[in-house]
């Protein structure tokens, strides 16, 4: 079995974003603050942080103070809380909405993240986007490494800190609830939220051991191609390599063209994304993966002679890439993308024959 | 130069897809009441000075409100107002706001976009600077906070049907690929979203385009 | 690839002129390849003989679809009136060679377009302008929209 890497590449920045990543990201913050509130608090709460709380004792001088310092040492916990807790509704109220919705009420949506990242342009071709990031990896066989969109080793990554700051939350309680037990007090509300957490707690450590019997069991998918950039009517050699284990019903592999259009006026901000082109480059059937090996194949991918190239503006773009569709046997259906950048064909020698041709005219008719 | 093409721009006939945001943005089309008949910018702006100079444009999202702001500036501007236009983004804007307050001679029309971004100790802060500096103020924002309210922007379907029949002339309209039942219909589903609708007549002409 | 222009301006006080401005490109169907030569002949006319400040002309390209409008100005040109109107007005020509990209491209929800624009500014602020749209590089339009695999 193949542990899954955090990242898809071995070596350099091969990440490619989406916004699906960005708000995922940050309710993982506000999620890691709120269990830090709720650690921390609990600590200081239980007696843990060696913060005495103060008797309710009036002859005793030191009650003034140590409410100060208690309400002091609180206030971390609190603002923790506060934070992490507003930042989390207002994340979990915005999910599945659209993002002009969810910007709506903050402004903080920018075009960068509306679309994924901004592209920097080719040199000498305006509107271009570079396929830097896409070329600073070589392959095993062939040219260059395809990286991933979205690789599902953040998501487990994501899920495992989730599930271990939450259960450590509920171990902070449960020590809290335990040791109240054991002094003959029965705190109805800390049991009916600690049952609460628990649950939760639970239910995390069960889609995290999911996901990472998924994510290992499939394998990981690798994508090498010939060149790049490519360009319209060019074929490439492409390699496609499955990892995992058992066998796949089926491997698809498709070329896609997908726009982007963001709008944005005032508080609203929106982002359309449309498919517009697909194409089945091949599909194998009945896959079998041997233990500890892989499913390796080479295909040609061909660019459509007439195909508009890679194209990125401020709000707009045209974006190409492969995308890799696997049904396992015994797992769900996984889809993994690969982006890929076309340049415009090089016409120069086409302009250079119609310039010749405008030259001769012009000898003609002189 | 060999001219071998020549086709003048009379004859040039318009066929893009109308509801493009080229021709749908905020400034692009006309500011219209909700019976779909224009608006007296001029009047807007006489009223302005008797609501002391300072006031709101307000309504819900796509209900108009900076299409209004656009079209009032630029009136303003052929009145031979100083304006200046400030779209708000954050609350950190308050910094360029300020800047703009400053810089600019009193009685200058300051128009500013999407005002409760700014959040209310910033709003009141543009305020009181705006009215030190004895500067007009016009906003954009959904309930009017401390600003009297200078237009409400509500929508009907007559009025979305009007600023259809404003577009540019093409296939839309004239070759029927989006008809008034069209237009009621996004209208009805945009929950009265000028905006939304003009995007799903957008979505609607382009599959009917290419369906034919 | 459509074809066509699209005029306007914004009214200044007291003119009534509407101008008309016609192009004229070197090639038939307005079709272009990157790095090709563009000639462009341009007819201003129904001046009313006011009096004008400036002429711009222009090669760009720009968006066109649901997203905010962006564009890229390839070339352009302003001419005041102190450097000599009288030698783009009542007409004009120039010839630039257009870049490798952006190539035109008739998408669904994104469209690229390129054009000719001439503006005119009037001496009382008014100016108009007029868009003249051409092809670059024969690229397939874009089909229905499809079902998403993920």
């Amino acid at each position: 079995m193949k542990l899954p890497r955090l990242f898809g590449k071995k070596r350099g920045h091969r990440r490619t974003g989406s916004e699906a990543w960005g708000s995922f990201a940050e309710g993982l913050f506000y999620l890691a603050l709120v269990a830090a509130g709720l650690l921390f608090g609990g600590t200081v709460l239980t007696g843990a942080a060696g913060v005495g709380w103060p008797r309710l004792d009036a002859n005793d001088s030191g009650v003034g103070r140590n409410w100060w310092l208690a309400i002091l040492v609180l206030l971390i916990p609190g603002a923790l809380l506060a934070f992490g807790g507003s930042g989390l509704v207002r994340i979990l109220s915005g999910w599945g909405k659209s993002q002009e919705r969810r910007a709506a009420g903050s402004g903080s949506v920018s075009l960068r993240d509306a679309m994924g990242h901004a592209a920097d342009e080719a040199p000498g071709h305006p509107g271009v986007p570079t396929c830097d990031d896409l070329v600073n990896s070589p392959g095993t066989i062939l040219r260059y490494r395809l990286p991933i969109e979205s690789p599902e080793s953040w998501t487990l990554l994501g899920l495992g800190l989730f599930a271990a700051l939450w259960n450590a939350v509920v171990v902070v309680l449960a020590v809290g609830a335990g040791a109240d037990l054991l002094r003959g007090r029965t705190d109805w509300l800390l049991l009916a939220l600690l049952a609460g957490f628990v649950a939760i707690g639970i239910g995390g450590v069960v889609l995290f051991i999911r996901m990472l019997v998924l994510t290992t069991a499939v394998g990981p998918t690798q994508v090498e191609i010939s060149d790049h950039p490519l360009v319209p009517g060019g074929s490439y050699d492409m390699l496609i390599g499955q990892g995992g284990t058992g066998s796949l019903r089926s491997l698809e592999l498709y070329l896609e063209l997908e726009e982007f259009a963001t709008f944005r006026q005032g508080t609203d901000t929106r982002t359309d994304r449309a498919v517009v082109w697909r194409e089945s480059v091949k599909t194998w059937t009945d896959v079998p993966i041997a233990a500890g090996g892989r499913f390796e194949t080479h295909v040609t991918l061909s660019i459509p002679p007439s195909a508009m190239h890679s194209f990125a503006s401020e709000h707009n773009a045209v974006k190409w890439r492969v995308v890799v569709i696997g049904r396992p046997d015994r797992w769900p259906p996984f889809v993994r993308v690969f982006p890929l950048v076309i340049f415009p064909t090089d016409a120069t020698a086409v302009a250079d024959a119609a310039l010749d041709q405008e030259t001769l005219a012009a000898g003609g008719t002189a | 130069m060999s001219l071998q093409a020549s086709e003048s721009a009379a004859v040039e006939r318009f066929v893009g897809n109308p509801f493009s945001t080229r021709h749908t943005a905020p400034g692009r089309v006309e500011p219209l009441d909700r019976e779909g008949e224009p608006l007296e910018l001029g009047k807007l702006l006489d009223r302005l000075v008797r609501e002391g100079g300072r006031a709101a444009i307000l309504g819900r999202h796509g209900h108009g409100k900076t299409t209004l702001l656009h079209r009032l500036a630029e009136t303003a501007e052929r009145r031979g107002d100083r304006v200046v236009r400030i779209r708000v983004r954050s609350p950190w804007d308050l910094i360029p706001i300020l800047n703009s307050l400053a810089g600019s001679p009193s009685d200058s029309l300051i128009c500013i976009d999407s005002w409760e971004q700014l959040g209310g100790p910033g709003a009141a802060i543009a305020l009181l600077v705006a009215r030190l500096r004895r500067c007009r103020l016009v906003v954009t924002a959904h309930s009017g906070g401390d600003l009297p309210p200078l237009a409400v922007c509500e929508t009907t379907p007559a009025l979305l049907a009007a600023i259809v029949r404003r577009l540019p002339a093409g296939d839309a309209l004239d070759g029927g690929l989006i008809d008034d039942a069209d237009v009621a219909s996004a209208f009805e589903q945009s929950s009265g979203d000028i905006r939304d609708a003009l995007f799903r007549l957008y979505d609607l002409f382009e599959e009917r385009r290419r369906g034919r | 690839m459509p074809q066509g222009s699209i005029a306007g301006g914004s009214q200044g006080s007291g003119s009534t002129a509407m101008p008309r401005v016609m192009v004229h490109f070197d090639r038939p169907g307005r079709d272009y390849a990157p790095r090709q030569q563009l000639a462009v002949r341009h007819d201003i006319e129904g001046l009313g003989g006011e009096p004008l400040r400036a002429v711009e002309r222009s090669v760009l390209w720009y968006t066109e679809g649901k997203g905010e409008e962006d564009l890229g100005v390839h070339w352009f040109e302003r001419i005041d009136e102190t450097e000599g109107l009288p030698a783009v007005c009542p007409w004009g020509e120039f010839t630039i060679r257009l870049p490798m990209s952006p190539l035109s491209y008739e998408g669904l929800i994104v469209k690229v377009r390129w054009c000719v624009r001439v503006r005119i500014f009037f001496a009382d602020n008014r100016d108009f302008v007029s868009e003249h749209v051409f092809d670059v590089g024969g690229i397939s339009p874009a089909r229905a929209p499809l079902e998403r695999l993920e």
